[in-house]
């Protein structure tokens, strides 16, 4: 008993620094390399240095402080994006007003969440974290490195990334606001004017702002988080990721935006992107799409598994996305989905979940892809990852191991509470599919405000 | 029917109190303001410490320090041989004395959740907590009693319920307790109920703004104030103005951050708008330490504890133990081995999570060993914690690594330190205010007693706290029939009686007599026999109607006692002797 006590306690001890000792250093030996932009290499290795993809290529030999990992048979990928997920977020919606861009889920990072530990073993290096499709503005998004084992929520930022908004079309806002509430936007025309009145008076926010700097007036305006993120947005400085599903209402949003020169723009869940497909190619606007979940909402019925590969095929980047704790688990077999669905090749299947949730996350410079100088993040499969026998074996971040199938753990958790009475992973657990997972936290706030 | 006199004494006693507190002519002065603590040992400060000195206190200002000082013939000597004296404690953060507001209060209804009134959304930073005070708030006496002298209150609230003052611990209505006042701006991720801000983030945002605003006011002001000339007059925005002092770097930020997650949240909340921060109520800070080290971030430590149900485990299993070694229990020993059994067969899953929750446990009990460890200095504050829990937690932080040097600081001179007043308090130094407890043994020790606690030289004197007689539990059974006398003493008063116990073990049967009514009995019932120990209910008549009463009494051979409760009054003790067998007669 008690010897196994002290297994245990060094098992924990090891779970708890998994990441002493790592460098960045690491050389991935004879694997099948799937570079996504400059195809597929057999017998290839791949060696990261500092965090950096520094070669890639045969017969490379390793320093000496340079993890090494065998990867034969095995096939080695960028690490899997997913351009729209909830995870590592201890506040997802708050839904007080159905503009907020002012607000962002960066403050409420959750490095804790296992659900990123989860992620990491099906091969997802990066997440988008968002707000949630509450509010028709608001609030901002965080691009997160998924990190797990540290403590700060500081560093599950990936540094740099462009900032990015969530924007929420239909149903949701409507109802929240709308019915929940009894304020606009009650309607599908109400939403757009919610767009309107917001561009409109940031406008008018520049334009005091200006006049101060100027000179031309003597008081600044009073200064409005609100209108400053606004200003961004229109300044092309904030990527637009807007929650839709009907083609009318994703029309209606790209002409609001071609109004007033925003052209930044990802729309998200977008079930009916098949039918304005050309459109949304010419806008410029991208993609992020289910493989095939519909139907959880009245307009959400008419859909189809087709979409990713029609709007792949018509020149929109698109990429497939989670939206769950649980879908985040294996993107690649929703990526292989459009295969069955399409046609699309192995290659053109990979990019939804790699280049092209970089592209639309504005970080394909740095990741996506395996190329020398980009950020060394890559997961290694046992089978081809569009295969439905494919098991991931390693998850590398900037060139650390976050995930090991052979050093795999039961329990993952890195903060216990002292006084719990139950794991709290048997709490996230459950994540029902009646329901995207945009809407967290919402009723909460309905009822509260109703009730007190 | 039986009546108990003491209730209705209790009621007059109540009543004499309400007249007491309002009218002052009745208060009785004290025989002297000048007192000399004799030969105790004087922890001047947690490393100066006089073995045999004595404090004089004249004025409510400490007179003199020293291993002899001047007596004044006027002066009321305390014997302190074999005690202690300490500063008394500093209390960093807390509600003393400001009481929960009425929560069924109606809020005005909103129609536009998001654009509410900086009042509904918890941004009333220019509330002063004097306003808030109640100085006859039952807090204030609890805190006394846990031998703290000084607190630095702030209001009760959301976001940001307003700024902090330094009060002196006194109901002395004739004293200006408020040491310093507006010295702190008190701020904790609260959000509001339902409406903007609803969240975390809503609350970073609003703060965010907010501070930019006010930053850009207080240039504003400052500009205007030397050419006005032109320029459109200042717009007034209460919360702004208030904020204003936060902005210009002269009044620190207490910002509640207990647990790890928000200690990140307000060091960077801080780091991005540059206020000056104290952590306040910290209890897992263990994973921020290089982040508060570099950043010089004044900790306030909280003083509450994760409960550590490994201890009260172990007491249970010596009483266990004890009675599998009594003959009696033997059929009892065969179920609870069964028991056991099952317990081996546990879950693999669920014994490793075990693991790691003791393995936190340790680092939460450790956590203020942790700070001494790597040299960061912090002060404890009652924000949140019970003031009767403080002696047990810091004992059990000081059994997890805590050195009691730096666990006296943490009560005294940093709290003092850290809310500005150090030059009046946190030290048994000349020239300090007379705020000094007196224990009978030292204070970290289990069984020490706070005997007297001086504030600003007002004495307050307490009863050494009765040691609990061991419990005979597994003990030779007592046959406790018989009539017994009993007296229960409560507000001062004192009531007395008889009780017959007939009966045996299993069926007791217990009769009250009331020494007024000596022939009218009440029954007992519900009783209940653990061991020696003996629980009983009663009803009894009261002039304000009938009431119950609830016993519970550890008997002896030929005496026994206990206590009494009292509905919702509390509970007295209650004691008795054997004064014959239940046959005879009164």
């Amino acid at each position: 008993m008690i010897m196994r006590n002290i297994f245990l306690s060094t098992l924990c001890i090891f779970a708890m620094s998994f990441l002493n000792g790592q460098n960045g250093n690491v050389l991935i030996k004879n694997g099948t390399v799937i570079t996504i932009t400059d195809g597929v290499k057999e017998n290839t290795d791949v060696l990261i240095t500092n965090g950096k993809v520094s070669q890639i290529g045969k017969g490379i030999k390793a320093s000496a402080n340079t993890r090494v990992i065998d990867a034969n048979n095995m096939y080695v990928m960028p690490g899997i994006i997913d351009a729209h997920s909830h995870i590592a977020l201890d506040v997802v919606n708050e839904a007080t007003n159905p503009v907020l861009p002012e607000i962002a889920v960066g403050d409420a990072l959750d490095p804790f969440d296992v659900g990123i530990y989860q992620a990491l073993a099906g091969g997802v290096t990066i997440s988008h974290a968002m707000h949630g499709s509450a509010n028709a503005i608001g609030g901002q998004c965080e691009t997160i490195k998924h990190r797990y084992g540290t403590y700060d929520p500081e560093e599950m930022r990936m540094d740099g990334a462009p900032r990015t908004i969530k924007f929420a079309l239909g149903e949701n806002p409507m109802r929240v606001h709308g019915e929940g509430r009894n304020v606009p936007p009650r309607s599908r025309m109400g939403m757009e004017q919610e767009f309107r009145r917001s561009f409109a008076a940031a406008k008018l926010y520049k334009k005091a702002k200006a006049s101060y700097a100027s000179g031309k007036t003597k008081t600044p305006p009073d200064y409005n988080l609100r209108m400053e993120t606004l200003a961004d947005i229109l300044d092309g400085k904030i990527i637009i990721h807007c929650h839709s599903y009907r083609a009318d209402e994703i029309m209606m949003l790209m002409n609001v935006l071609g109004d007033y020169g925003v052209n930044k723009i990802c729309f998200q869940h977008v079930n009916e992107g098949f039918k304005v497909a050309p459109e949304l190619a010419a806008f410029g606007a991208h993609a992020s799409v289910f493989a095939d979940w519909w139907a959880y909402k009245f307009e959400v019925y008419y859909s189809t598994a087709y979409n990713a590969a029609i709007l792949s095929k018509n020149g929109v980047v698109t990429s497939i996305n989670s939206d769950s704790g649980e879908l985040i688990r294996h993107l690649y077999h929703e990526a292989a989905k459009t295969q069955r669905y399409g046609g699309l090749t192995d290659n053109e299947a990979l990019r939804l979940i790699t280049i092209n949730p970089a592209i639309q996350l504005g970080i394909d410079a740095r990741v996506g892809s395996l190329e020398v100088g980009k950020e060394g993040d890559v997961a290694i499969f046992s089978e081809h990852p569009l295969s439905i026998y494919a098991i991931p074996q390693y998850t590398i971040i900037d060139g650390n191991v976050y995930f090991d199938i052979n050093t795999d753990q039961i329990d993952m958790r890195i903060d216990i509470d002292p006084e719990e009475t139950l794991p709290s992973f048997f709490e996230h657990g459950d994540h029902n599919h009646d329901e995207d997972g945009c809407m967290e936290g919402v009723y909460e706030q309905l009822f509260m405000e109703n009730h007190k | 029917m039986l009546k108990f006199k003491f209730l209705f004494a209790f009621l007059l006693s109540g009543f004499l109190v309400s007249v007491n507190a309002q009218v002052d002519y009745d208060k009785i002065p004290q025989v002297t303001n000048t007192y000399v603590l004799e030969n105790a040992t004087i922890y001047q400060t947690s490393d100066r410490i006089i073995q045999k000195g004595s404090v004089l206190i004249e004025n409510g200002i400490i007179k003199e320090v020293g291993p002899t000082v001047t007596i004044p013939p006027y002066a009321e000597i305390i014997k302190a041989d074999s005690m202690y004296v300490y500063a008394a404690f500093v209390d960093a953060l807390s509600h003393t004395g400001v009481p929960k507001s009425d929560a069924k209060k109606e809020r005005p209804k909103v129609k536009f959740p998001g654009l509410v009134s900086d009042e509904i959304a918890g941004i009333t930073p220019g509330n002063n907590v004097r306003d808030s005070f109640n100085p006859k708030d039952q807090s204030i006496v609890d805190l006394q009693k846990a031998g703290f002298a000084v607190s630095h209150i702030v209001p009760r609230g959301r976001m940001m319920p307003g700024y902090g003052s330094v009060i002196l611990l006194t109901q002395d209505a004739d004293k200006d307790i408020f040491l310093k006042e507006n010295n702190s701006l008190f701020a904790q991720f609260t959000p509001a109920s339902g409406v903007s801000p609803a969240t975390l983030i809503g609350v970073i945002a609003k703060w965010k703004e907010l501070y930019k605003n006010a930053e850009q006011k207080s240039g504003y002001l400052s500009k205007y104030k030397t050419s006005s000339t032109g320029m459109p007059r200042p717009k007034i925005s209460k919360a702004e103005e208030a904020l204003i002092p936060v902005v210009k770097n002269q009044m620190p930020v207490f910002f509640v951050a207990p647990k790890h997650k928000s200690i990140a949240r307000a060091i960077q909340l801080q780091k991005s708008l540059g206020f000056n921060m104290v952590l306040a109520d910290v209890k897992q800070g263990f994973h921020s330490n290089a982040k508060i080290k570099s950043g010089r971030y004044p900790i306030l430590l909280s003083l509450s504890l994760p409960e550590d149900k490994r201890k009260k485990d172990k007491k249970e299993d010596k009483k266990e133990d004890k009675e599998e070694m009594n003959p009696d229990s033997e059929k009892k020993d065969k179920d609870e081995k069964e028991e056991e059994e099952e317990e081996e067969e546990l879950d693999p899953e669920i014994e490793a999570i075990k693991i790691k929750k003791e393995a936190s446990l340790d680092r939460y009990l450790g956590q203020a060993a942790a700070f001494e460890k790597d040299g960061i200095s912090f002060a404890f504050a009652l924000l949140n914690s019970k003031s009767k829990d403080v002696k047990k937690n810091v004992r059990t932080m000081i059994e997890h690594g805590l050195s009691e040097k730096a666990a006296l600081n943490a009560l005294t001179i940093n709290a003092a330190k850290l809310i500005g007043v150090d030059n009046l308090v946190g030290t048994v130094e000349r020239g300090k205010l007379a705020n000094v407890i007196v224990t009978d043994k030292p204070y970290f020790e289990e069984k020490s007693n706070i005997r007297y606690v001086f504030i600003e030289g007002e004495k307050i004197e307490y009863e050494k706290k009765e040691e609990k007689k061991k419990k005979s539990k597994g003990g030779a059974a007592v046959d406790i029939a018989g009539t017994w006398d009993y007296s229960v003493s409560m507000f001062g008063t004192e009531e007395t009686g008889k009780t017959v116990i007939t009966g045996s073990e299993d069926d007791l049967k217990i009769s009250v007599y009331s020494a007024d009514e000596p022939n009218d009995a009440e029954e007992a019932y519900d009783i209940i026999r653990d061991g020696n120990t003996v629980s009983f209910s009663l009803n009894v008549d009261t002039d304000g109607g009938a009431m119950t009463l609830q016993m519970s009494l550890d008997f002896e051979e030929s005496s026994y006692d206990g206590t009494v409760s009292v509905g919702e009054m509390g509970s007295f003790p209650m004691k008795g002797t054997r004064i014959g067998d239940p046959k005879s007669k009164f």
